[in-house]
């Protein structure tokens, strides 16, 4: 299966662990990623929020280099990411006169017809659990796991188009082909904060630290997240959360594609799992996993 | 105090903003489902309902000075329960845009500058180069040292490259030339 | 020159305002010689209106009136009756809308001014071609159906029957009441909701007038006003009205649980219940949900659900007889059946099927070990005499359902022992010949003679069957010779057949295997004659077939179980020849099999010569199917279908000679035991009733549809145990013996299998009420009926539904046991309730102390499709927080709303005393979710007052669930062509003036059916309704609107476009004229028929082509 890959500017800055996993778990599961050429930022909520336009612009851009790779199908791992380029594709679709001033910004046309992929949303309805459950190796037998997807990656369903937006259960079924122990909660899609991690910081605490409680009141080993930007508040966080909690949390923030290469045999140092903040290899090695 | 005359002008704030937003903010319920929702409302910042009161009842600068769009960081909770669909972070952008048009003081000063920042990156690279703009905004925010811990810990375990802050790359005009043609309204010079 | 008066209304400014009324009278009073009067009025509806025009029609003496003003649907009558006051022929008026058509839907006076002018010129021109016309009468039948036994329908009938007239009242579900019966007091009064119902449904079950027709529903409805003919489905009771006393005994012995329905699944009921003790009708009634897939997916149709039940509870022996209605051979069955019941269990959607098999088995074994006989009654003795050629499964089952009947059944069989292929074709350790004896012997004791050793064709024939006074004679002579490869070497000295070689071990004859064996097939018989060689000493079993491993048709448990004990397999290839040394077979030489079946899937195999291999071996055994004696069939005289087997019709199983079926292998080809005892109860059924009746007729449809889709209902029944696996023995002791592997069953496995069935088909008609049933009210075989009723007008009062909180994943409703409905909330107040009125966290049992309320849930949401305020919900909440406070005086109720809605005649007052009483604390807001933090109950919302969001710990929250329109409208709409709204209530004739009758006369809607209301609306409705009868029946006959289609016959060509086309059954064919005749009576003046009618032979009354033309032309002037 050869598809486009969008990384997102994360993916080759701070969440690096997220592209490695993907590309190596990708690689076992005889997916082709063919990296966009000359892809650029999304422009992400700061664009989304001070300038339509540009947001639109940006996304389509990518979009149109995309569709210079002659494929159907592109990948996004970050879920913003994604949520940008098909609503992007949705926006210039329904309206003509965006189109038309978009790809004038952008100097060319866009067809707008690509099949836009989350990372999760490709595994689990493209890929299919069945094979991956063929490339399991080492099941994630005894890993108590609480599945934590976020927002961009399931809403507004009008956008994302992908799984119940109240209760999600794409990434629960991954990791239950895995073989873990999956966990459930309230919590799959409530906000961690996003990108005010550093304007409003106690804002972030406050949202991410209901996560970080609520997964340790309910005995998880780990949260699993698919966006980077959850992946950063909740490890980051985390310690300031523990001061404001009169405790102290450890928990382990994974990226699902970490944990799918772990089960397929992968050594923990190519999935980046060395890269957190609250590391996970004594809990991976306390299970026999690492 | 708000004192309202029956002139026809007292639509036109609300009006702009339906027709801008794309949002049909007539329908609203008042009925608060999207601020029960949203992860940022607060008593200090209120919530979509709120904004959304103050712009049905043509209250144009309190609009454009509410903090709750500059909060809002476009989760979508409000859309994906609202019985009305009305998307607040697209009403967002729509206030935003207006508020940088009329001059509008930004009501938080440490959001605008992020994302501000954050796009300045994305203008000259291409692809926003994170470290920098974390330090940058830590440093005009005379809190230099923020998260420093977390950075050594990222950067022993070489998470992060200990000059990665420093790292550039090379400039992309192309995209600079995107944000241009956007800001005079996509255009061209 | 006729003379016209013209009236234009103002309709107070409605028209006026912006139609110039004064200029359209006089412009077009001076412009039109037709027009002897032309005036504008006020509001011409008015008396003195009405007055101005009975006037001028004396005075000066007028022939025609036109009427400019509201909608002729508001006011024509009005005017009609005026202009008849006056004595005109009511059909020389014309009136034209120019409300709706001008001054409404214009903001320009002049244009609408205009266009008014034109409409009353066009009517000016039309009505004078107006012709006085006059309608015909027909009486009325003066009885009603009331559709809908809620508390509006009560209502209706009860003032309907009080009156003296017949009412059939039509209610869908077991009981009268509808919603009402399951609330627990009613608001703003606090009354109790049972104690002002239960007076009405119990008058309403003993009067005389009315007849109450529950599980009922309206299929179809024709005629018109006065005399419509009705069609109801009325699903079975199981239990009869008349002799049931509801002693309740039934529901002692019945083995099975389900969520109850009434008690909205708070708590269980059984299949025959009776809601609560004060129903209408105070009988039991049995649910049924349609046959279970396991007994649909059994080609002998066993009834699985019945026996797995009984066994669940312990009931064994009606278990065993249970089976062996269907299944005569229960032991032999649960050890060799292929089980189509086990793969359609839903269970096993769950998570493993029920073990069916295995405890069929337990059953057969304990009825063998106990020494008892479970058969099922056998009918009295005939003197009839049937032959039966063929002891094999297909024989044997065909003379035991013979004898059940009580026929003198004869069975012969060719071979020293009975049995068939059961005796020896399938080996001792699958099938111990013990067990097989003896439930032959069970099959004997009912009668049955079995004579071996007499070969059909030779000892015995047909004619000499005859002679010997044989009416009938099936044959089931089954497959019994080994096809043959065909290759080199086959007739080697070692080689063997596979059928053969079974079956002379079985009969004791000298069979010779060495120490190498190779088996060729792979099929079932393959894996039998492979794992006997085993058992007979061969050192080195090997098994080769065409198919790859997943593609063996044989039971993947055999193969298991074969390579346990030693066996190898070699798949994928081929026989190409059997080399020998001097006589004797030394090995098996093959070619690669590439595919066995060609792109139609037909056995078709393709070879790869290049690749091959041999197998050392001293002996060969050949296992690749069966043929029939083909040289005894041949004789028969009877006609063969291809493949040489004996052409039987499938649904009789006859053959061409008269008397003579036949079955089983014989002409099924190769198939299962199960297949072949079906194939047997079919014939004897079959041959009954050519013996009985002298004819044919097919035997039941073979093919059951099986339900696949598991129902949430269904998962709620898994109990949480795991499926047994049979006890085996270890495969070393197995090779060196021919004793059963299976080592059976406890009774402790049987009973937990039996309780892990989900009751699909809910009620399983085990039979334990019938007979527990002392005035034997109960007949399980109760089917369908058709009622065809005859009455002059329906009233629908089919009430409303609640919305399906699940719709609100957000709200946790169906995930959290303390998330409820308000409904469910009504159900625990209820004294009669799951709790006996005690309102406690259904999770714990705890009583309360936070209760959170969440308004709108389903209500002004468009999102949802409901736009709509459901009315009640707001008053409900106050009530039941009410009620939840008198509970616990120390609890705290919260209650989420958008707007408090209270009108109604004590409502404010009461909403106030909620709060001011009851301390409830009302937020306004709409719940944004539901969820649990910390192991609490979280409710959040905004307070909008405030303007931030709160959250609210919880221990119950309920959801003020809206009311929608029943979930099956369509099927009444359709049925009574009933126009609804978008949301899928029925529409009144007029919002405010027709409230309760509708657009076709003489058929009335009442109570919620036509949108939100509470208690006091829908009674008030249902005794409008009932109002609105009793006028037409006191009236005694309806007049026939006259504007109907007319037939000119003689330029009727016959062509019949018309009588396909009536939407009314109108238009019938007349074969000696051969014109269409038109039923005056049934014609709605539509005017399809006219505008489709290819010779212009119809035309409508008062809707004549010169009258619409000249309308055109006026208009147009």
């Amino acid at each position: 299966m050869k598809v486009s890959y969008y990384p997102g500017c994360s993916l080759e800055g701070t969440a690096r662990p997220y592209d490695l996993s993907t590309r190596q778990v990708c690689r076992t599961l005889e997916i082709d990623l063919q990296e966009a050429p000359e892809w650029t930022c999304c422009g992400s909520s700061p664009a989304l929020k001070m300038n339509r336009l540009l947001s639109v612009a940006l996304s389509a851009h990518n979009i149109s280099r995309i569709e210079g790779q002659q494929l159907d199908d592109v990948v996004a791992p970050c879920p913003f990411c994604f949520r940008r380029l098909a609503s992007a594709q949705q926006e210039i679709a329904a309206d003509p006169e965006l189109k038309r001033r978009v790809e004038t910004a952008i100097e060319t046309t866009v067809q707008g017809k690509l099949n836009v992929h989350s990372l999760l949303g490709f595994i689990r309805n493209e890929v299919g659990l069945e094979p991956v459950r063929k490339k399991v190796r080492k099941p994630l037998k005894g890993l108590r796991l609480i599945p934590y997807y976020g927002c961009y990656q399931v809403k507004p369903p009008k956008v994302t188009r992908f799984d119940d937006p109240e209760n999600p259960t794409s990434l629960d079924e991954v990791l239950d082909a895995l073989g873990a122990d999956v966990l459930d909660w309230d919590f799959k899609a409530e906000c961690c904060g996003a990108g005010l991690t550093l304007s409003k910081t106690e804002k972030v605490n406050e949202l991410s630290g209901r996560l970080i409680r609520e997964a340790t009141y309910r005995g998880a080993d780990a949260i699993v997240v698919v966006c980077q930007l959850c992946q950063a508040n909740l490890d980051m966080r985390q310690d300031d959360i523990g001061a404001r909690h009169g405790t102290n949390y450890s928990l382990p923030i994974l990226y699902f594609t970490e944990l799918m290469g772990l089960s397929f045999g992968l050594a923990p140092s190519e999935l980046g799992l060395d890269h957190h903040i609250h590391d996970p290899l004594s809990l991976l090695k306390s299970k026999g996993l690492a | 105090m708000l004192r309202l005359t029956g002139k026809p002008s007292e639509r036109d704030f609300l009006n702009e903003m339906i027709e801008k937003s794309g949002q049909k903010l007539l329908d609203c319920l008042q009925c608060g489902k999207c601020t029960g929702s949203c992860p940022v409302a607060s008593t200090e910042t209120g919530g979509p309902r709120h904004l959304i009161a103050q712009i049905l009842s043509g209250m144009k600068q309190a609009a454009l000075e509410n903090p709750m769009w500059w909060n809002c960081v476009s989760c979508g909770s409000c859309i994906t329960r609202c019985p009305v669909e009305i998307n607040v972070y697209e009403l967002a952008t729509a206030l935003c845009e207006t508020a940088a048009r009329e001059g509008v003081k930004p009501a938080e000063h440490e959001i605008h500058l992020f994302e501000d920042l954050f796009l300045k990156s994305v203008r000259k690279y291409g692809r926003v180069k994170e470290l920098r703009t974390v330090a940058l905004f830590n440093l005009m925010t005379r809190n230099p040292l923020k998260d420093m811990d977390k950075g050594i810990t990222l950067m022993k375990k070489g998470a992060i490259g200990p000059f990665e802050i420093f790292k550039s790359g090379k400039k992309d005009e192309k995209t600079a030339r995107i944000f241009q043609r956007t800001e005079s309204g996509g255009e061209g010079e | 020159m006729k003379k016209v008066g013209v009236y234009i209304c103002h309709c107070g400014t409605n028209i006026g305002g912006k139609v110039d009324c004064e200029r359209v009278a006089e412009e077009l009073g001076s412009e039109m010689e037709q027009v002897t009067v032309s005036r504008h009025y006020k509001y011409m509806c008015s008396e003195p209106g009405q007055k101005m025009i009975r006037d001028d029609i004396e005075e000066l003496g007028l022939d025609f009136v036109v009427e400019a003003s509201c909608s002729p649907k508001m006011h024509e009558p009005t005017f009609r009756n005026a202009v008849s006051a006056a004595g005109m022929n009511q059909y020389n008026f014309e009136m034209v809308n120019i409300r709706e058509h001008c001054s409404w839907v214009s903001q320009d006076e002049e244009a609408a001014t205009q266009k008014a002018k034109d409409l009353v010129r066009g009517a000016i021109t039309r009505v004078v071609h107006h012709q006085a016309l006059k309608g015909s009468t027909t009486s009325v039948n003066p009885k009603v159906l009331v559709l809908g036994a809620g508390i509006a329908g009560i209502t209706a009938a009860l003032k309907i029957a009080n009156a003296g007239y017949q009412v059939y009242l039509v209610e869908k579900e077991e009981i009268i009441g509808g919603k009402m019966a399951q609330f627990d007091k009613t608001f703003p009064t606090l009354d109790c909701s049972g104690c002002i119902l239960t007076p009405k449904t119990s008058e309403v079950g003993r009067h005389p007038k009315i007849e109450i027709l529950t599980k009922s529903e309206v299929m179809e409805v024709t005629g018109f006003v006065g005399n419509f003919n009705v069609r109801v489905l009325q699903r079975p009771r199981y239990v009869s009205l008349e002799k049931c006393t509801g002693c309740g005994d039934c529901q002692e012995v019945c083995p099975i649980d389900i969520p109850s329905p009434f008690e909205l699944g708070m708590t269980t009921r059984h299949p025959i219940s009776r809601s609560f003790p004060q129903a209408i009708p105070n009988t039991f009634s049995i649910l049924r949900a349609g046959m279970p897939p396991c007994q649909a997916a059994c080609p002998a149709g066993v009834n699985v659900q019945g026996y797995m039940t009984l066994t669940g509870v312990g009931r064994y022996d009606q278990a065993l007889a249970l089976v062996r209605e269907r299944m005569p051979f229960a032991s032999v069955c649960g050890r060799i059946c292929v089980r189509p019941c086990e793969d359609a269990c839903k269970r096993g959607q769950v998570d493993t099927p029920s073990a069916i098999c295995y405890t069929k088995r337990f059953l057969g074994d304990r009825d063998r070990e106990l020494g008892l006989e479970q058969n099922p009654p056998v009918k009295e003795p005939r003197e009839v005499k049937v032959a039966v050629i063929g002891s094999g499964p297909a024989g044997l089952s065909a003379a035991y359902f013979l004898a059940l009947e009580g026929y003198q059944t004869t069975v012969y069989e060719k071979l020293p022992v009975p049995g068939g292929m059961l005796a020896v074709g399938i080996p001792d350790y699958r099938l111990p010949r013990d067990v097989l004896n003896h439930e032959i012997d069970n099959v004997v004791n009912m009668g049955v003679k079995i004579e071996t050793g007499v070969t059909f064709g030779k000892d015995i024939t047909f004619d000499s069957l005859e002679q010997d006074g044989f009416k009938a004679v099936f044959l089931a002579t089954g497959l019994h010779v080994n096809r043959r490869l065909n290759v080199e070497g086959e007739d080697l000295d070692g080689v063997l057949g596979g059928v053969e070689m079974l079956r002379n071990y079985t009969l004791g004859e000298e069979v010779k295997i060495g120490k190498t064996a190779v088996v060729i097939g792979g099929g079932n018989v393959a894996l039998d004659v492979a794992r006997s060689a085993i058992r007979m000493g061969a050192e080195t079993v090997m098994l080769a077939c065409l198919e790859s491993r997943d593609e063996m048709p044989a039971w993947e448990r055999e193969i298991e179980e074969g390579l346990e004990e030693g066996l190898i397999l070699h798949n994928s290839w081929g026989p190409k020849r059997f080399p020998g040394e001097d006589g004797k077979v030394s090995g098996v030489e093959f070619k690669r099999c590439t595919s066995v079946f060609d792109e139609e899937g037909r056995f078709n195999p393709a070879y790869d010569e290049s690749e091959v291999m041999e197998l050392k071996c001293d002996t060969v055994l050949v296992a690749i199917g069966q043929a029939s004696e083909s040289d005894i069939i041949e004789g028969l005289g009877l006609d063969l279908a291809p493949g040489g087997r004996i052409a039987a019709d499938p649904e009789t199983l006859a053959t061409n000679r008269p008397g003579v079926f036949c079955g089983g292998d014989g002409t099924l080809g190769p198939a299962t035991f199960v297949q072949a005892v079906s194939h047997g109860r079919q014939a004897a059924l079959s041959i009954h009733h050519y013996l009985e009746h002298g004819g044919l007729r097919p035997v039941e449809v073979r093919e059951r549809p099986v339900d696949k889709d598991l129902k949430e209902s269904e998962q709620l029944r898994a109990r949480p145990i795991e499926r047994h696996s049979m006890p085996m023995m270890p495969p070393e002791e197995r090779k060196h013996s021919f004793k059963p592997i299976e080592l059976g069953f406890t009774e402790e496995m049987a009973k937990a299998e039996g309780q892990r069935c989900l009751a699909c088909g809910v009620c399983c008609q085990c039979g334990e009420c019938v007979r527990k049933c002392g005035p034997q009210a109960i007949d399980l075989s109760e089917t369908e009926k058709i009622r065809d009723l005859d009455v002059g007008a329906i009233v629908v009062a089919t009430g409303i539904d609640v919305f399906d909180a699940t719709r609100y994943p957000e709200y946790g409703f169906g995930k959290y046991p303390d998330v409820i409905t308000n409904l469910q909330f009504e159900r625990l107040c209820n004294s009669s309730g799951p709790t006996s009125g005690r309102v406690v966290r259904p999770s714990n049992g705890e009583i309360p102390q936070s209760v959170v309320f969440v308004q709108c849930v389903g209500s002004r949401d468009p999102s949802k499709g409901n736009d709509y305020c459901s009315k009640v919900c707001c008053m409900v909440s106050a009530k039941q927080l009410s009620i939840f406070k008198h509970h616990n005086p120390d609890g705290q109720a919260y209650v989420f709303y958008i707007d408090n809605r209270a009108g109604g005649k004590g409502y404010e007052e009461f909403l106030r005393r909620a709060i001011e009483e009851e301390n409830a604390q009302y937020i306004r807001g709409r719940v944004a979710r539901v969820f649990e933090e910390g192991g609490r109950l979280i409710v959040r919302g905004e307070n909008s007052l405030l303007g931030a969001p709160v959250e609210v710990e919880a221990d119950l929250v309920v959801l003020a669930t809206g009311l929608t329109a029943q979930q099956d409208y369509m099927n009444v709409s359709r049925a009574l062509n009933l126009a609804t709204d978008r949301y899928g209530f029925f529409i009144e004739l007029h919002p405010k003036l027709g409230p309760v009758e509708t657009s076709l006369n003489g058929i009335y809607v009442a109570g919620a059916a036509q949108g939100p209301k509470d208690i006091p609306e829908s009674v008030a409705q249902g005794g409008a309704a009932a109002g609105e009868v009793l006028t037409l029946f006191s009236i005694g006959q309806v007049e026939i609107e006259p504007t109907v289609a007319q037939l000119n016959e003689r330029l009727c060509t016959g062509c019949r476009t018309c009588v396909g086309l009536c939407a009314y059954d109108a238009i019938s064919f007349d074969e000696y004229g051969k014109v269409a005749v038109i039923n005056a009576a049934l014609c709605q003046g539509c005017g399809t028929c006219a505008a489709a009618c290819p010779a212009a032979a119809i035309a409508v009354a008062h809707y004549t082509p010169d009258q619409i033309f000249a309308q055109i032309e006026g208009i147009l002037a």
